[in-house]
């Protein structure tokens, strides 16, 4: 009889225990990293007096609906979404800035060529002029805003690896602990499965900021690793990441393992994973990628309005001064230099300037410079060097091998951009010479071309060219030598005073040609010309402003659509891999209700195996 | 198959916020008219929009510099033929004064009467364009053409242009027209003002013989014959000219509307199918709400 007691209340021990499980699934549906549990039953087998019926069952354990593969599976797809997902949201920001074409920078640089456009048919009217000079500025200070703004977008960029990376800290600490707490405990079996959700959701969390990977041993404590290799939880002890200043550029941040002895690992953003990865590759290749064109294009656009202006005169007669300036190109050395060479670096050509920053190393012999913008190399051990429009000259001191140089030149020009001039007389409308065939001129020789490379100011004495026959020709004027009988063939050059011309046409005898100093340059539209062609000109390495400027825009979009595409089919896979893993070990609560009723019958079923007993005891004894 | 509870409805709510986020897109969509807002919603799209937008701004400073040449040269047009019309009426007083009847002191009346034309001419020679400049200015535009000799031309000899696409001459070479035209004989030139001079000079004077008068006013008329001819030919260029651009104006508005068309085409919503992404929306965001409403209400526990 009391066998049968015995099996009775073991019955109720154990649905007892299965109830409990259920409230304790139910209780923790909606908890994070929870992992459903199922309580281990076991027959007690025993050999009776009538052979072998049991003694009962026996609640031996409490199980986590678990499986590793899927909780690695679900692991690692997180971290490849976040990754996605941090860069495609920062590329979202980057996208936005360009949104709008109509007050976009190539809208304001047609607004530029559009007042030159302007200023061809009214080059005297200050108002014409005055508007010029507001456009250019608009320009100067639309192309330094948005380098401005895409810098801020880094900034936000580099302020959330910072908090990422904070988050990564509290993970492996946490991971550290729940190592220790195992190594200490051998608690309840119960509070083990609570430390095996926890470690798990850690793990998971700290997947999202970089990829780890953990390794349980025999002790039951786990090791983490980073994507290559490198241990950030061994045993009781978690390294400490930290983020700071890259040795080669100080404005781009790196992340670095600092080790339980204090050693120091840098990781590479190919080698982070998760969400620091997609940041770092924002923060340095998508802004570098924005920030290069758009300061090349600066550059281009100042060099040539300010070459176009130097070649004119203003309203008083004076050579063209510049209309803007852009932000010096400069050479830095990296932090952990251990030679004192300096080096500078200059615009020779802006029209072959490549929308790159270059990195200078020195190896004791020669010198390599590598273009960042595509790894292209060239190595030289002399200077001057002259490399995609810029010239690099040493600056004094001796650099040491390995010391190493970042050459910023395409992402200095849009941040310094600016407008020079507030006079609107110092537009140069005007050429500095003019020409005009004599009015009794027969014949129809002309002047085709007037180029002046030195001009001499307005007091340039006039020159003239009286033709003796149809082939020969006498030249007057100062600084000429006055020389006679110059054989004339059409195409041909002549140059005096600074200036070359070239004539075509056939003359007559007495026909003249004059040349002289432009004698109204602020009504003078030739320049204005000039500068009007700025506007489809393809001085930006070979293309037209609004063509690198469309590229720079197609550029964005493209990245930012691929990297948001990425980012949802990295999602779908995260979530995929994360319902796979739910239906392994998350709570359904329509189960648990119906494993409820089916306990409490259990639990009933073996109450009245007790009551049972009990009977049959009392008949037992009712009946002594 | 199990299906996770709070992981269902967390999927629920993610799918509910996703269709109400395309919702929201497709009435923003429909109120801005766009459909490329950023580079991102289609990056081909939006570089050709870029140069588009820059090929209408082109236009428009094209259509700028045609409309101000459209301007000046009519100007010139008028100038044209008001200095022709004072070409004929001093040619009709100088035959008039070639009556061989006239007694000097009815000359002096010719001469005042040539007088007065002489310095219509000279005014319309020198006349303002309203654009900083003078009709005749030549490559110079600030400088008043001719002194009162008219002897004297101060501008650089030549024209001022304006246009990238289509040049236009915007004021004319003021020696070609009045001081330096092609002589009779063809080798040399001729000033007109100094021709009229010569004929007031020989009415003014009483003391020369009619004959030597005539001779010389028939000189005179000659001369005018071919400054009027020289007007009527740069007329004819500054007439042709003008054609032409109309003609381009013609082009670059048909330019503009073709670039605004394909601009259109490349980043503006088509609104039909705006309206039925937004009905579509709707609906599935209303068919989800519901489903989810339901569903999420059914539970195992309301029956235990």
């Amino acid at each position: 009889m009391t066998d049968l007691l015995r099996i009775g209340s073991s019955a109720m021990r154990a649905a007892y225990a299965q109830l409990q499980t259920t409230g304790q699934n139910i209780a923790n549906a909606a908890t994070p990293g929870y992992v459903r549990r199922e309580v281990i039953l076991e027959e007690q087998g025993d050999m009776g007096a009538e052979g072998y019926v049991g003694r009962g069952v026996n609640a031996s354990g409490v199980r986590r609906a678990y499986d590793e593969f899927l909780t690695r599976e679900s692991i690692s797809n997180r971290s490849v979404s976040a990754q996605d997902g941090a860069r495609g949201d920062a590329l979202a920001r980057l996208d936005r800035l360009f949104a709008d074409p109509q007050t976009g920078l190539g809208a304001s640089f047609d607004d530029v060529v559009g007042s030159f456009a302007d200023l061809t048919t009214r080059p005297r009217d200050p108002a014409t002029r005055s508007a010029v000079l507001q456009r250019i500025e608009q320009f100067a200070q639309r192309a330094g805003q948005l380098d401005g703004r895409i810098l801020e977008l880094r900034d936000g960029a580099q302020a959330r690896m910072g908090s990422e990376i904070a988050k990564a800290n509290d993970a492996l600490r946490s991971l550290a602990e729940i190592n220790r707490r195992i190594q200490d405990g051998r608690g309840a079996q119960a509070a083990s499965n609570a430390l095996l959700d926890e470690r798990d959701r850690l793990l998971g969390d700290l997947n999202t900021v970089l990829r780890a990977n953990a390794t349980i041993g025999q002790d039951g404590r786990a090791t983490v690793y980073s994507q290559r290799g490198e241990a950030l939880v061994t045993g009781t002890s978690a390294v400490r990441l930290t983020l700071g200043p890259t040795d080669l550029d100080p404005t781009q941040l790196g992340v670095t393992v600092v080790r339980g002895n204090g050693t120091q690992v840098a990781l590479q953003s190919t080698e982070l994973g998760g969400s620091l990865s997609g940041l770092m590759r924002f923060a340095t290749q998508d802004v570098d990628a924005a920030r290069m064109r758009l300061g090349r294009l600066s550059a281009a656009v100042a060099a040539e309005v300010n070459a176009v202006q130097a070649r004119g005169v203003d309203a008083d007669g004076r050579a063209g001064e510049p209309l803007l300036a852009i932000g010096a190109a400069r050479v830095t050395g990296a932090t952990a230099n251990t030679g004192a060479g300096q080096f500078n670096v200059q615009i020779a050509d802006a029209r072959q300037l490549q929308a790159s920053d270059y990195e200078l190393a020195f190896d004791g012999v020669q010198y390599t410079l590598t273009r960042l913008s595509d790894g292209e190399q060239r190595q030289f051990s002399s200077f001057p060097q002259d490399v995609d429009g810029l010239t690099l000259t040493p600056n004094g001191g001796a650099p040491a091998a390995g010391d190493r140089y970042l050459v910023r030149s395409a992402s200095s020009f849009a941040a310094g951009m600016r407008s020079l001039q507030s006079n609107a007389a110092r537009i140069a409308t005007a050429l500095p010479m003019a020409s005009e065939p004599g009015p009794t001129n027969r014949g129809d020789v002309r002047i085709e071309a007037l180029e002046v490379s030195s001009y001499g100011g307005p007091g340039t004495p006039p020159v003239t060219l009286t033709f003796t026959s149809a082939g020969t020709f006498d030249v007057s004027g100062g600084g000429t030598g006055n020389p006679v009988g110059l054989p004339y063939t059409p195409g041909m050059q002549l140059s005096y005073n600074g200036w070359t011309i070239t004539m075509q046409g056939s003359p007559m005898v007495g026909d003249t040609l004059r040349i002289a100093p432009t004698q109204d340059p602020a009504s003078d539209n030739r320049n204005a010309r000039l500068l009007q062609a700025i506007g489809d000109a393809r001085f930006v390495d070979g293309a037209t402003v609004i063509d690198r400027y469309a590229e720079l825009v197609g550029e964005v979009g493209s990245r930012t659509r691929s990297a948001q595409s990425s980012a949802d089919m990295s999602l779908r896979l995260y979530e995929d891999a994360e319902r796979a893993r739910n239906e392994m070990s998350g709570v359904n609560l329509d189960e648990e209700a119906a494993r409820m009723l089916q306990y409490q019958q259990a639990y009933q079923a073996a109450a009245k195996v007790i009551a049972t007993a009990n009977e049959m005891f009392r008949s037992l004894l009712e009946a002594a | 198959m199990r299906i996770s509870t709070a992981y269902a409805q967390q999927l629920a709510i993610e799918g509910l916020q996703e269709r109400q986020s395309q919702l929201l897109r497709a009435q923003e969509q429909l109120a801005g008219g766009r459909r490329v807002g950023v580079p991102s919603d289609d990056p081909v799209a939006a570089a050709e929009a870029e140069q588009l937008r820059s090929r209408e701004a082109r236009i428009e400073s094209e259509r700028r510099a045609a409309s101000h040449a459209k301007h000046l040269l009519s100007g010139a047009e008028n100038a044209l033929s008001d200095a022709s019309g004072v070409l004929q009426a001093a040619r009709d007083a100088l035959l008039a004064s070639a009556n061989g009847s006239l007694a000097p002191i009815d000359r002096a009346k010719f001469a005042i009467e040539l007088r007065g034309l002489r310095e219509q001419l000279l005014s319309v020679a020198n006349r303002a364009d309203g654009a900083d400049g003078y009709v005749f200015g030549g490559q110079s535009a600030s400088v008043v053409p001719f002194d009162a000799s008219g002897t004297t031309y101060a501008p650089v000899g030549g024209t001022q242009v304006v246009g990238v696409e289509q040049v236009n001459p915007v004021r004319l070479d003021g020696r070609e027209n009045f001081s330096a035209i092609r002589n009779g004989t063809g080798t040399g030139t001729e000033n007109i003002f100094v021709q009229l001079d010569a004929a007031i000079a020989a009415l003014e004077d009483p003391a020369l013989p009619q004959s030597t008068v005539a001779q010389t006013t028939a000189g005179v008329i000659g001369s005018i014959d071919r400054a009027t001819e020289r007007l009527a030919q740069t007329r004819t260029l500054v007439g042709e000219r003008l054609r032409a651009i109309d003609m381009h104006e013609q082009a670059l508005e048909s330019g503009s509307i073709e670039a605004q068309a394909r601009m259109s085409e490349l980043v503006d919503l088509d609104f039909t199918r705006g309206v039925a992404a937004l009905v579509q929306h709707q609906t599935t965001y209303d068919a989800a709400l519901r489903s989810y409403a339901q569903i999420a209400r059914m539970t195992l526990f309301d029956y235990v």
